[in-house]
């Protein structure tokens, strides 16, 4: 009788430490992704930050009388471009430089020579680029985040998660031009 | 009076001889009728293509078996005796498209060993995109799916709850679907009208397929909303990847 009893702990014991060795690992794999997603958005981020100088340079050559808008550009660029922030805080900073840039591109639309020239046009289309990859990166971020953060809340792998210290990520929300689009009719 | 002893079984016998031929001269008469009422139905369907071809001035092809290989994903790649029927192809507002009839049989066995054939019809369509992309397939969500979605494979969630909803997402890369599944993107699946069908990237085609064989009444509908989404492919996707710099450090906090 013993012997059954001490069989079934045995069987019980084993099957809860794979539940939790599997657990465990799916916690890793999802925080690995989060983190690897994370540093697309960041080398994206990067890109976008270089080439507002040379935006912002071009812009000057045509449009002199506008250095409150450029310095303001100038300056969001450099807040957002410095290391170390948080999603959450990196997301607050982009927008405010996505502002900026609105105001800027708005400038732009006065002067038609600007408007004409090849290195603004082209330098405009990259922006653009760099920010619909921004969006998607952001997309596959958000959703491993959201992924990992209801296994660190949810029952019984929240259990793991305390055990191992799995906390919380933030979501990286940012102010995208397809975002503001969600109801285009084709 | 002694009673009669094959009276009541001799009426049932009786009976039986009158009941039995009915019920199988009516189960031949449903036959017939269901066979007439889909000549009938398959011949209104041809008579429609014709039409539309003619009217569209669009190639035709009554059947060609190299088609049932052109895609691999589901519908495609299952059962047998696989035919692609009635292929159609032309443009239409200046860009391609190619659409067929496609089927193929399965086999099942009840507990006594009887075999039940069970053809399975789809009609698909397909418009071909600027490059090759990773497989990605999006089909109508289901209970079933849902389930079988939790248990392999994964089904990718978007930030819209009802398009999670109403749709299962499986992909190779993940990352390139999150791009392609812009809020644009979304919204147009969202459409009423897209409702009951099944979206496919393979490779350098993006198809969809609805379950049987249509009039093509509906090609345009199709075709636009086809079109719909290679215009909604961001512009960096079709330019390839870009090389990840050095890690910057993962998210603070």
């Amino acid at each position: 009788m013993w012997e059954w009893i001490l069989i079934a702990l045995v069987v019980i014991l084993v099957i809860v430490a794979l539940w939790a060795v599997a657990a465990y690992n799916g916690l890793v794999r999802l925080r690995n992704l989060v983190q690897e997603a994370w540093r697309q958005i960041d080398v994206e981020l990067q890109r976008r930050h270089d080439l507002i100088p040379n935006l912002v340079e071009t812009v000057k050559g045509y449009a002199k009388h506008e250095a409150s808008t450029l310095e303001a550009v100038t300056q969001a660029r450099t807040i957002a471009a410095a290391p170390g922030s948080s999603p959450a805080e990196q997301a607050a900073q982009e927008n405010v430089l996505t502002q900026a840039l609105g105001r800027l591109f708005a400038v732009a639309e006065a002067y038609p020579d600007l408007k004409a020239n090849q290195n603004f046009m082209q330098l405009q289309q990259e922006l653009t680029n760099t920010e619909d990859r921004v969006a998607a990166g952001r997309r596959f971020y958000n959703a491993n985040v959201r992924s990992l953060n209801t296994r660190i809340e949810t029952f019984p792998t929240v259990i793991i998660a305390n055990m191992f210290g799995f906390t919380r990520e933030e979501y990286f929300e940012t102010q995208d031009a397809a975002r503001q689009a969600p109801n285009v009719q084709f | 009076m002694l009673p009669d002893p094959f009276g009541a079984a001799g009426a049932l016998l009786g009976g039986a001889f009158v009941v039995f031929p009915l019920i199988f001269l009516g189960v031949v008469a449903l036959m017939v009728v269901l066979a007439v009422r889909g000549f009938r139905a398959s011949r209104r369907r041809r008579d429609a293509i014709s039409a539309t071809v003619a009217a569209h001035h669009l190639g035709h092809l009554a059947e060609d078996p190299s088609r049932t290989a052109y895609f691999t994903s589901p519908p495609f790649g299952i059962g047998r005796r696989r035919r692609a029927r009635d292929i159609v192809w032309g443009t239409m507002g200046g860009r391609p498209f190619e659409t067929f009839a496609y089927s193929y049989e399965t086999e099942s066995r009840d507990g006594e060993g009887r075999t039940t054939t069970t053809t399975h019809s789809f009609q698909v369509t397909w418009v071909p995109l600027p490059v090759a992309l990773p497989t990605m397939r999006l089909t109508g969500d289901n209970a079933v799916l849902r389930a079988l979605g939790r248990l392999g494979a994964r089904d990718l969630d978007t930030e819209s709850h009802e398009f999670n909803q109403r749709w299962k997402v499986w992909a190779d890369d993940e990352r390139v679907a999150h791009a392609i599944l812009t809020p644009r993107v979304i919204a147009r699946l969202l459409g009423d009208d897209l409702a009951g069908r099944a979206f496919v990237i393979e490779g350098s085609a993006i198809l969809s397929y609805a379950t049987s064989a249509s009039d093509l009444a509906e090609l345009p509908l199709v075709v636009g909303a086809l079109y719909d989404l290679v215009d909604a492919i961001p512009a960096f996707l079709l330019e390839g990847p870009r090389e990840a710099g050095p890690a910057a450090g993962g998210p603070v906090g």
